[in-house]
């Protein structure tokens, strides 16, 4: 691996199932199979169809960079692999630091438990130690402006508050590498103006940040670089406003 | 993890890695998450009681109501209870206590990966925390029932054996059975969610099929069956040793523990195998 690198794709290859029946019997042999050492199978079975195909690319430490691309490119997909949850059919991912995900604001939020609870409990989900939560309480707290309602069950919370809440734990993840997708959808005006300045100090304080996002002004704020997706396959990569062209170029054949 | 430590995500079998290799990150992933295991216990824990209006009562009332059913039956001479040495009430809360143990373990582990499916599509965390967490529930029900059985001896006129005070140790084969049964059909129900209807139907036959509300018969199908049923002696003997303080069945207790081991360890690894599986089939 490239000593600058971050993130690095081998001819990474992913392969999903349209129908639910038979994806319910491949899960059943590929799980057996993996469990009874037997090969992989590196084909495509009935149905099934290549998410990611052969797909390469090199992330720097430090670089942002937004993945681009229609619906079903294989995006969400991409983010999951970064991120250890999907593994690869075929070809090699490497990953230099620890990862984060800003994908779910309020991930393992109990609507029954207090905000105070809920923190620990997500904080827990997404790895941090107890120690590390104490230290950073305040810090979530302030920025999800909840102090007066700490011991109140988070069901009870408004819907901005409870975003910022869960946002506000997931950014102080300890990462290296922060991967986002379409976390702004959820919220306000005043939440996605939060969001975006927390991440832009993410990114001054040196962390690569992969985005995935449909919005124009968001990518350009904050990534440089770009990715473009189709059909499972890196078409374009270059800058940001490039990438963005081109994405318009595909969006309008389509 | 420290800042340059690479991970490497392939498509090469996990094998590949070196069994000793395996064990060990399996173990390691575990203690590392003993913090999100104690959350994500205290996240059942807290929850299940609430909107409800008897709220801990549920603790106690359902093992107190499955041994009043089999003294209705007794008395109906539907079922034959037996002649047993102590007053049923001890003899029946302690089995049906320890039974629910494996019966209410089973059930909660094989859908708690799969009810938080949601969240395992989104982050990674490692999965047999779940697993662990849910049959923290379990434990701390029988704890808390243990309390319970203890006012029952003393109505009764009767102690507890000394070794009472010892249970914590003497349960762990069944609980380890019954989380290795659940590593496997935890698996297995992300995949077909026919499982969870199987499980509970076979556990409400199971009950009968062991001598654990009655006494042993003295002959008949069900003496051959449960000479060879592991968990009729981890739930007999630990029996037998609150309240006799001794048991005539030490070595087939030991072969079960042996048993219960051995599931619990494949079932771990299986399940540890599958972890990376799981997520793309929820």
């Amino acid at each position: 691996m490239n000593i600058n690198s971050a993130i690095e794709f081998e001819n990474v290859s992913k392969k999903f199932c349209i129908r639910l029946e038979e994806q319910m019997w491949y899960g059943f042999s590929d799980i057996l199979r993996n469990i009874l050492n037997m090969r992989k199978t590196n084909t495509l079975r009935k149905d099934e169809f290549w998410s990611i195909n052969k797909v390469n690319f090199k992330i720097k430490k430090g670089e942002s960079v937004g993945i681009v691309g229609l619906n079903g490119s294989g995006k969400s997909t991409t983010l999951k692999m970064i991120n250890g949850i999907f593994m690869p059919d075929l070809g090699k991912i490497s990953i230099r630091g620890r990862v984060g995900a800003l994908i779910e604001v309020g991930a393992g939020f109990h609507p029954y438990l207090t905000g105070k609870e809920n923190i620990y409990l997500s904080g827990a989900i997404f790895g941090m130690p107890k120690k590390y939560i104490d230290q950073k309480f305040d810090e979530i707290v302030e920025f999800s402006e909840i102090e007066k309602f700490l011991d109140m069950p988070v069901k009870n919370y408004s819907s901005g508050m409870y975003v910022r809440l869960g946002f506000a734990v997931a950014a102080h993840m300890q990462t290296d590498i922060l991967l986002i997708d379409e976390i702004f959808a959820v919220g306000d005006v005043d939440y996605q103006k939060k969001c975006l300045t927390k991440i832009q100090e993410l990114k001054n304080i040196g962390k690569t940040i992969v985005f995935v996002s449909h919005n124009e002004k968001n990518l350009k704020e904050i990534c440089s670089k770009g990715i473009l997706l189709h059909e499972g396959k890196m078409v374009y990569r270059g800058n940001i406003d490039d990438v963005l062209k081109k994405y318009k170029e595909y969006n309008l054949k389509n | 993890m420290k800042e340059g430590k690479i991970v490497v995500y392939d498509s090469i079998s996990l094998y590949s890695r070196g069994i000793r290799y395996l064990i060990f990150d399996m173990v390691s992933s575990v203690w590392k998450s003993r913090e999100l295991i104690y959350r994500l216990f205290l996240r059942n824990f807290v929850v299940r009681y609430k909107q409800s209006l008897i709220n801990w009562g549920w603790i106690f009332l359902m093992p107190f109501i499955t041994m009043l059913t089999f003294l209705l039956l007794n008395i109906s001479g539907i079922l034959k209870i037996g002649d047993l040495k102590v007053p049923y009430p001890i003899y029946g809360m302690l089995g049906v206590s320890l039974w629910n143990l494996f019966s209410n373990g089973l059930p909660s582990t094989t859908l708690s990966v799969d009810s938080l499916g949601g969240l395992i599509g989104k982050i990674n965390f490692p999965k047999s925390a779940i697993i662990f967490a849910a049959s923290g529930q379990v434990l701390v029900d029988f704890y808390i029932r243990m309390l319970v059985i203890l006012p029952v001896f003393l109505i009764y006129m009767r102690f507890p054996s000394w070794l009472i005070i010892l249970f914590p140790i003497y349960i762990m084969p069944l609980v380890l059975l019954m989380l290795g049964c659940g590593f496997f059909f935890a698996i297995v129900q992300v995949i077909f969610k026919d499982t969870q209807h199987i499980i509970n139907l076979g556990l409400s036959f199971f009950l009968f099929l062991m001598p654990i509300m009655y006494d042993m018969p003295k002959k008949g199908l069900l003496v051959v069956l449960s000479r060879y049923n592991p968990i009729y002696y981890l739930i007999s003997v630990p029996r037998d040793l609150i309240i006799f303080g001794t048991t005539n069945n030490f070595i087939p207790y030991f072969l079960s523990t042996l048993i219960s081991l051995f599931i619990f360890t494949i079932g771990w690894f299986v399940f540890y195998l599958s972890e990376t599986k799981l997520a793309e089939r929820i």
